[in-house]
């Protein structure tokens, strides 16, 4: 576009730079991998190495599993029928989305230490080798059974989608062709919702590879807790190598997804129709509410009221001015990370749309590529690094404090990057470029057109793009568990610690505090939702 | 005064593509309105951005005032060139009150300016009391004119319109091309317009530079290009033609459809005959050894008939011919009629 600005090398330069702070920290874990562990790596391999790898997988595909049997049904009847309660229950569905793992995780470890009449029984009644199996798997029932129906929504949501837009008109005509029903639902609803369930249950175990409250909660032993462990030991190396062992899980689990895939695409055209919904019998209409309302419960409602009651209970002893600091500290993490990474977002996506540059859209697409690394990773990487600064140098105290916080700020910035690029794209792409150069024509310079004309229009893209990333860093634990300063603590990493200590009646109020956060963040994400749909 | 010349423009694409634009020559007189015509792909909207600086050319220059604007390796940067511009679909700025749109480009002008160039613009383009409102307030036709104001606004050498009226239903299309020319003349506004419609081109312009792919076909007045197109693509792109073999129109009928008729006669081979249009022609009582057919199709077009025949010859193909019947008398498939070229266009 008619000649070169002075500002494009600094722009691209710029967003190289980024690009590059991306990957530091899987270069910063690869490069330390391959240093000297020694006898603890020998160690580990012969006695761990099999057991965390088996049991991520176990676990991940539990979670999936669990995620797929919750999503998948309750969307169709969400979508396809009618019945007492369903437009409710099209939002009060996603609730779970507000419950992280490690919060949910709360109100069901002292189910557990309830438990122990239970296993007596099975002890007296079926002996010794019966009671070892029991007493080793329900914890991961619980596991499962909490990661599952609090990442449910990822999988309902892009279902939800599938099946009452996209898919509408196809499963009209199935019904016309006598396809009605269940039969719908085999022949043409899952073929159809193929591409969107696998989108959800990506996503729904990468969250499951990454929790690491959740399964140390219940004593489980997956890689993301047992490269925590390595760490926290000293065994920098052997930390290295098991999140590379993560990375390497990821992006083969990534390759078999895109093989099995294959060339197969669905070109699927939004009908604008609306699939008029067949009404159920009462009491089929009462069971499918029923269904409905299992996952919600035990995602939401059940951890929510216990929380809440314990709360309420604990509030004359509450420790509330170590609660307020840390609510505060969360407040400022999140608020800092959302300015770095909306700031870098939109330098990223606009200076690509601005100037039209390959090479930005290259730093694009790594920045894009940050969600998908190991939060493991990232900490490991990111806190080798802050390490040896503190170590190396001078000046300690307040030093290593920047250093600790600006870490954790980078790992943030690295892991949510992408939550603040994908609205930001999707609002410029809904921009007309004719608006950009309508403004040039007018004599702006193109720096001037995008302060003027672009920067106010994609406005609604910046603020959802922050409340995504404002949650997610807030309800952060891994990465901040590992990269907060000495003594310092936010929400998450405070509800945590205190049910790490069996204080679950302490820890009810900061977890709680994060329930309502999100829930105040997500009824007005799912309108902008809605409207950006319609 | 020539107050902008394309002096030998190409432009490609991609490499290995087609040029989109090539070996494209034109001037316009200062105060004229120019339209740049052809089909989609022709090119001419590729020229419209060039002209803008909205897109560099590959060779040959673009010259504004005697100054070269546009040549290869770049060129003056859009928002210097004092050239305004006219988007298809309007762009207008959706944040921005009618006022705000209208007065963007004028930002460094003193305030008490401000007001007078809002005030005369909106007078002018009859939007006077429409300053607060926002673009998704307005109708397509005020929009329309939103954007002439906007455009206008800091005093431009050169307007540039893109499909001004594409986006406007047929009633209201008319409305706002005459209104718009109207306006254009009033100010003595130099001004290109690129369009596919052909109706929007001979009304509105004082010249007319067909293209197709790329390339100039004719640059004329538009009574010129109508009536004396260059070629075969010229005469039909601006209205159904029918071509006439010479050799197929009989001994002594066949003087009746003579070169009198004005467009000029193509040569090319055996396939010699005469280019008419519908218009030109009309039905008679079927004559021995005139042009006589057998009516296929009647489509009724309010003032007129559109009416297609089918004449077959001794020997090659059939001709069908269409002819555009004003006569009080009603034609009905099926019937047989003689062509013969309208009274008075002999």
């Amino acid at each position: 576009m008619g000649g070169k600005t002075p500002d494009a090398w600094i722009l691209k330069s710029a967003a190289m730079l980024l690009a590059l702070l991306v990957l530091l920290p899987v270069a910063v874990v690869a490069w330390r991998a391959c240093g000297d562990a020694g006898d603890a790596w020998r160690a580990v391999v012969e006695d761990r190495l099999w057991g965390h790898v088996w049991h991520t997988l176990l676990l991940v595909g539990a979670v999936i599993g669990l995620a797929l049997l919750l999503g998948v049904p309750t969307a169709w009847l969400v979508s396809v029928y009618d019945f007492p309660g369903r437009s409710m229950l099209r939002w009060l569905l996603l609730l779970p989305m507000a419950m992280p793992g490690f919060v949910a995780a709360v109100a069901y470890v002292d189910v557990l230490a309830g438990l122990i009449p239970f296993y007596v029984w099975v002890r007296q009644t079926w002996g010794i080798e019966m009671f070892l199996n029991v007493q080793q798997w329900v914890p991961w029932l619980f596991a499962v059974g909490v990661l599952g129906s609090t990442l449910f929504p990822y999988v309902f949501l892009s279902c939800r989608a599938v099946f009452s837009q996209q898919a509408s008109g196809a499963l009209e005509s199935a019904r016309l062709l006598g396809m009605g029903g269940w039969k719908g639902f085999f022949v043409v609803g899952v073929p159809m919702a193929r591409p969107a369930l696998v989108a959800g249950a990506s996503l729904v175990a990468m969250e499951a590879m990454n929790d690491y409250g959740v399964a140390s909660a219940f004593g489980l032993t997956p890689l993301t807790p047992g490269i925590f462990r390595a760490w926290g030991e000293g065994e920098t190396v052997v930390a290295m190598r098991l999140a590379m062992i993560l990375l390497a899980m990821l992006g083969l689990g990534l390759a078999f997804e895109r093989w099995q895939r294959g060339r197969r695409k669905f070109a699927v055209d939004v009908s604008e129709g609306f699939l008029g919904r067949k009404k159920l019998p009462w009491w089929l209409g009462w069971g499918a509410l029923m269904v409905c309302m299992v996952p919600i419960a035990i995602g939401f409602m059940i951890p929510g009221w216990r929380l809440a009651s314990w709360a309420w209970t604990s509030r004359e002893t509450a420790e509330w001015a170590e609660h307020l600091r840390a609510g505060w500290n969360s407040f400022c993490l999140a608020l800092g990370a959302v300015l770095l990474v909306m700031t870098s977002a939109f330098l990223l996506v606009a200076g690509q749309r601005v100037m039209g540059s390959r090479s930005i859209l290259v730093a694009q697409k790594f920045g894009l590529m940050g969600y998908g690394f190991p939060s493991a990773l990232v900490a490991v990487g990111v806190g080798a690094v802050v390490l040896w600064i503190s170590r190396n140098v001078p000046g300690a105290g307040w030093l290593a404090l920047s250093a600790s916080v600006s870490g954790l700020m980078i790992a943030y910035w690295v892991r949510f990057l992408a939550v603040g690029i994908q609205p930001v794209c999707a609002g410029f792409e809904k921009l007309p470029g004719s608006l950009r150069e309508a403004a040039r024509t007018l004599g702006e310079r193109p720096i001037g057109a995008l302060w003027r004309v672009d920067l106010p229009l994609i406005r609604p893209a910046l603020v959802a793009g922050s409340i995504l990333c404002f949650m997610d860093v807030f309800k952060e634990l891994t990465l901040t568990l590992v990269l907060r300063p000495f003594d310092f603590e936010t929400l998450a990493t405070r509800t945590y610690r205190l049910t790490d200590e069996g204080r679950m009646a302490e820890a009810a109020l900061p977890g709680l505090c994060l329930v309502i956060l999100s829930l105040v963040v997500l009824i007005p994400l799912t309108r902008w939702m809605k409207g950006s749909e319609e | 005064m020539n107050l902008l010349e394309v002096r030998n423009v190409k432009k490609t694409y991609r490499r290995g593509d087609a040029p989109a634009v090539m070996r494209v020559s034109f001037d316009v007189t200062e105060g004229k309105i120019l339209a740049l015509v052809g089909e989609s792909g022709s090119g001419k909207t590729t020229l419209l951005r060039i002209l803008a600086g909205l897109e560099n050319v590959d060779s040959g220059e673009v010259l504004l005032d005697g100054k070269v604007i546009a040549k290869a390796g770049g060129g003056v940067a859009p928002e210097k060139r004092g050239i305004g511009m006219v988007f298809q679909h309007h762009a207008l700025f959706p944040h921005l009150t009618v006022e705000k749109n209208v007065l963007f480009g004028v930002r460094k002008l003193a305030k008490a300016e401000h007001e007078v160039i809002l005030k005369d613009l909106l007078e002018l383009v009859g939007l006077s009391g429409f300053e607060k409102r926002y673009p998704h307030e307005l109708s397509g036709g005020e929009r329309q004119r939103v954007a002439l104001a906007r455009a206008l606004a800091p005093n431009p050498r050169l307007l540039l319109m893109d499909e001004p009226f594409s986006s406007l239903d047929t009633r209201l299309r008319y409305a706002v091309r005459d209104e718009t020319r109207a306006i254009l003349k009033k100010r003595g506004t130099t001004v290109v317009i690129v369009t596919h419609d052909t109706g929007d081109a001979l009304a509105v312009a004082d010249g007319i530079v067909v293209l197709r792919k790329g390339e100039v076909q004719q640059v004329g007045a538009p009574p010129e290009v109508y009536h004396a197109p260059s070629n075969a693509y010229v005469a039909s792109f601006f209205g159904s033609c029918n071509f006439l073999p010479f050799h197929s129109l009989g001994q002594a009928g066949g003087a009746r459809v003579t070169c009198h008729i004005g467009p000029p006669i193509e040569v090319g081979g055996t396939r010699a005959g005469l280019w008419v249009r519908p218009e030109d022609l009309e039905l008679v009582k079927p004559r021995e050894g005139g042009l006589v057919g057998e009516v296929e199709r009647v489509s009724f077009g309010g003032g007129y008939l559109d009416v297609t025949l089918r004449c077959e010859r001794e020997s090659g193909e059939p001709i069908v011919v269409e002819v555009r019947h004003h006569a009080p008398f009603m034609v009905t498939v099926g019937e047989r009629w003689e062509v013969v070229a309208k009274a008075g266009r002999r």
